[in-house]
C-alpha cells in the first residue's frame, strides 16, 4: 500500500508542479529563450503569500485571490522593464537567458537578506486537515493541489482556445512571421503570455508555503522541476507540461519506497535523462524550434 | 607577500582556468553550460580520494580526475547533445544538481557532507609545494599552461570548426566536419582541464566538500564570462579577477557577517542583468555575438 500511498502523494506534488510547468512553457513557446526568472516570480510568490498571511493577517481567501494576480504583475514587470528592452536590441537568446539567470539570483538573493535562509512558514491549522479514504491518507492541501492544478489546466486552455489574445499567442508559438501577417500583435502576445504564465504559478506558491514553507533555494528546483516537465511533456505543448509535471511528481515520490529520501532531488533529472534519450520530443511529439528551422 | 594575499591568488589563477575552459564552450562552441563547478569537483574528489585512500602520488590522482571528468563528459555531451542542442542548458542543470547529489551522499568515496580531510601535499619530482606562496607558483603554471592551451585552441583550424559548428552546423556538416562531434571535444577538453584546477585546489585546501562546487560556483562562472565579454580569453581572466576582487570591496563596507553573502550574489545578478542590457558583449568582448551571426539569428525570425 506504500506504492499507491505515494502515487497518490506524487499525482499531489505534480499537480502543484504544473502550474508552473505550463506557465513556464507557455513563456518558452512564445518567447523561446528559457525563462529561469520563472523560479525568482514563484519564490517572491511564495514570500509574498508568507507577507500577507501572517504579517498583514488576511483570510485565506483573499490571499488565494490575489496571488495570481500579484504574480502574474511581477511577470509582466519583468517582460516590461527588462526582456521586452532586450528583445528590441535583439540581442542573442543566450543573453536573454543570462539576463533572466541574474534576474533569479538578485531576487532570490535579496529574499535571503530579508528573509532569512531558514523556511518561513506561515500558521494555517484548518489546512492541516487529514483524510483516510481507505489505506492511502492525504491532506486538505494535497487536495487543492489536484483542484487547483486542474483548475489551471481548464483556464489556459479556456484561454488558449476560445480567446483572441489566445490564438494571437497560439500563432506567435507557432511562426511569429506568418502571426503578425495575420494580424496578430506581436508584443502584446508576449507580454500577456508572461503575465499568465506568471500568473499560474501563484496557487503553487500558496499551497508550498502554507504547507511545507519558504525559503530562497526553492525557487531554482521550481525552475528546474518546471523545466524537466515541459521538456517531457514537448516544449510549447500545455497539455504535455502538465502530464509531464505529474509524471515527474510521480517519479519524485514512487522511488521513496525504497531509495533514501537524500536521492530525491536527482530523480526528476533520471526522467529528463530517459526522455532526452527516448523520446526528445516529448509525449505528444513536437518541438518548437526543431519544426522552425 | 602575506599570506592573505596568495591565498586569494590561488583562488583567482584557479578560477580563472574555470572561466577560460567554461569560456572555450560558452562563446566557441556555444554550449550553455551550468555544470563547470562539478568538472572542478570531480578532479579535485578523484584526487583527494586517490591520494588518501589509495595512496597514490598527486599526479596520478590528477590523472585519474581528469580521465574521470573526461569519460562524464564525454558520456553526458554524447547524449545529450546526439539528440538535441535545445536541451542542453536544461541536462547542464542536471548534471549539477545529480553530481552534487552524488558528492553529498556516496559517503565510501566522497565522505558525504564531512567531505574528504587531510589530503596530502603535492610531490612533483622532487619539489614539494608547502607554503601558500608554493602553491601560488603551482597555480600560476596551471594557469598559464592551460591559457596557453585554449589560445591555442581558438587559433588553430580546431578553433575555427568550433566556432563553424557554432554558428551553422549544416555548413559544416557539408564542409565533411561533423559538429557534434567536435562540440562533444570542446566538452571533453574544458571538463577534464577543470579537473586539473580542482585538483590543485583540493591539495591547496587539503580539505574539501560539496559545498565548494555548487551551482552558485557554476553559475558565478558564466557571469565572470558574460561581465568579462564573451568569446575572448582576457574578457575570462577580466571577469574572473574583476568578480573575485568585488567581495574584498565588500569586506571593507563593514555589512554584517550574514548580509555579505547575499549582497554579493544581488551584486553579480545585478550585473549580469546590466551587463546583458547595456553591452551584451561584455566588457572586453567585442566579438561575440558576430555580426554575421546575429544577422542569421535576426533573419531567421524576423
Amino acid at each position: 500500500m506504500l506504492e499507491l500511498q505515494l502515487f497518490v502523494n506524487g499525482l499531489a506534488v505534480g499537480s502543484l508542479g504544473a502550474g508552473l510547468a505550463m506557465g513556464f512553457t507557455l513563456i518558452l513557446g512564445v518567447h523561446r529563450f528559457w525563462h529561469l526568472a520563472h523560479g525568482a516570480v514563484y519564490l517572491w510568490a511564495a514570500y509574498l503569500t508568507y507577507i500577507l498571511l501572517a504579517t498583514l493577517g488576511l483570510p485565506f481567501l483573499a490571499v488565494f485571490i490575489l496571488i495570481p494576480l500579484i504574480a502574474g504583475t511581477l511577470g509582466g514587470l519583468l517582460e516590461l522593464t527588462i526582456y521586452h528592452y532586450l528583445r528590441v536590441r535583439r540581442v542573442h537568446p543566450m543573453v536573454m537567458l543570462l539576463a533572466s539567470m541574474g534576474v533569479y539570483i538578485a531576487a532570490s538573493n535579496f529574499a535571503g537578506l530579508l528573509f532569512g535562509f531558514d523556511p518561513r512558514v506561515p500558521v494555517t491549522p484548518t489546512l492541516d486537515h487529514a483524510y483516510q479514504v481507505g489505506a492511502i491518507s492525504f491532506t486538505l492541501v494535497e487536495i487543492l493541489a489536484v483542484l487547483l492544478g486542474l483548475l489551471s489546466f481548464g483556464l489556459l486552455q479556456f484561454i488558449l482556445g476560445r480567446t483572441r489574445v489566445g490564438l494571437e499567442m497560439r500563432a506567435t508559438m507557432l511562426d511569429e512571421d506568418m502571426a503578425t501577417v495575420v494580424g496578430a500583435h506581436l508584443s502584446r502576445a508576449r507580454l500577456l503570455s508572461m503575465v499568465l504564465g506568471s500568473a499560474l504559478v501563484g496557487w503553487p506558491a500558496l499551497l508550498q508555503t502554507v504547507d511545507t514553507g519558504v525559503q530562497p533555494s526553492i525557487g531554482l528546483n521550481a525552475v528546474l522541476i518546471a523545466a524537466v516537465a515541459a521538456i517531457a511533456g514537448g516544449l510549447g505543448s500545455v497539455e504535455g507540461a502538465y502530464l509531464g509535471a505529474l509524471l515527474v511528481g510521480v517519479a519524485e515520490m514512487l522511488p521513496l519506497a525504497v531509495l533514501p529520501t537524500e536521492w530525491q532531488s536527482a530523480t526528476a533529472f533520471i526522467v529528463l535523462i530517459i526522455f532526452v534519450l527516448i523520446r526528445p520530443t516529448g509525449f505528444f511529439g513536437r518541438t518548437l524550434w526543431s519544426a522552425r528551422t | 607577500v602575506t599570506e592573505y594575499t596568495a591565498g586569494l591568488l590561488v583562488v583567482i589563477l584557479l578560477y580563472t582556468v574555470l572561466s577560460v575552459t567554461l569560456n572555450l564552450l560558452l562563446s566557441q562552441a556555444g554550449l550553455f553550460s551550468v555544470a563547470h563547478a562539478i568538472f572542478f569537483g570531480i578532479g579535485a574528489y578523484a584526487m583527494g580520494y586517490m591520494t588518501t585512500a589509495r595512496g597514490t602520488s598527486w599526479i596520478v590522482g590528477t590523472a585519474a580526475g581528469m580521465v574521470v571528468a573526461a569519460a562524464i563528459a564525454a558520456v553526458v555531451a554524447g547524449v545529450s547533445l546526439r539528440v538535441s542542442e535545445d536541451y542542453f542548458v536544461i541536462v547542464s542543470f542536471g548534471l549539477q544538481v545529480i553530481g552534487l547529489s552524488i558528492l553529498l551522499n556516496w559517503d565510501a568515496v566522497t565522505g558525504g557532507i564531512n567531505g574528504l580531510a587531510a589530503i596530502p601535499l603535492p610531490q612533483i619530482g622532487s619539489w614539494s609545494p608547502d607554503t601558500t606562496v608554493d602553491f601560488v607558483k603551482l597555480s600560476a603554471v596551471v594557469a598559464i599552461l592551460v591559457v596557453g592551451i585554449v589560445a591555442l585552441l581558438d587559433r588553430s583550424p580546431y578553433g575555427r570548426v568550433l566556432r563553424a559548428s557554432r554558428d551553422d552546423p549544416v555548413a559544416t556538416a557539408a564542409l565533411g566536419k561533423n559538429p557534434v562531434t567536435y562540440k562533444i571535444s570542446a566538452f571533453i577538453i574544458a571538463g577534464s582541464l577543470a579537473a586539473l584546477a580542482g585538483s590543485v585546489y583540493a591539495a591547496y585546501r587539503s580539505f574539501i566538500s560539496p559545498d565548494d562546487f555548487g551551482i552558485d560556483l557554476s553559475i558565478l562562472l558564466v557571469a565572470m564570462i558574460a561581465v568579462g565579454g564573451m568569446g575572448r580569453i582576457s574578457g575570462a581572466i577580466a571577469g574572473t579577477v574583476l568578480l573575485e576582487l568585488l567581495p574584498e570591496l565588500l569586506r571593507r563596507l563593514s555589512l554584517p557577517a550574514t548580509a555579505v553573502g547575499p549582497v554579493q550574489q544581488i551584486i553579480f545578478g545585478l550585473l549580469l542583468v546590466a551587463v546583458a542590457m547595456v553591452r551584451p558583449q561584455g566588457l572586453l568582448g567585442g566579438t561575440w555575438p558576430d555580426f554575421a551571426a546575429t544577422v542569421r539569428w535576426v533573419r531567421k525570425r524576423v
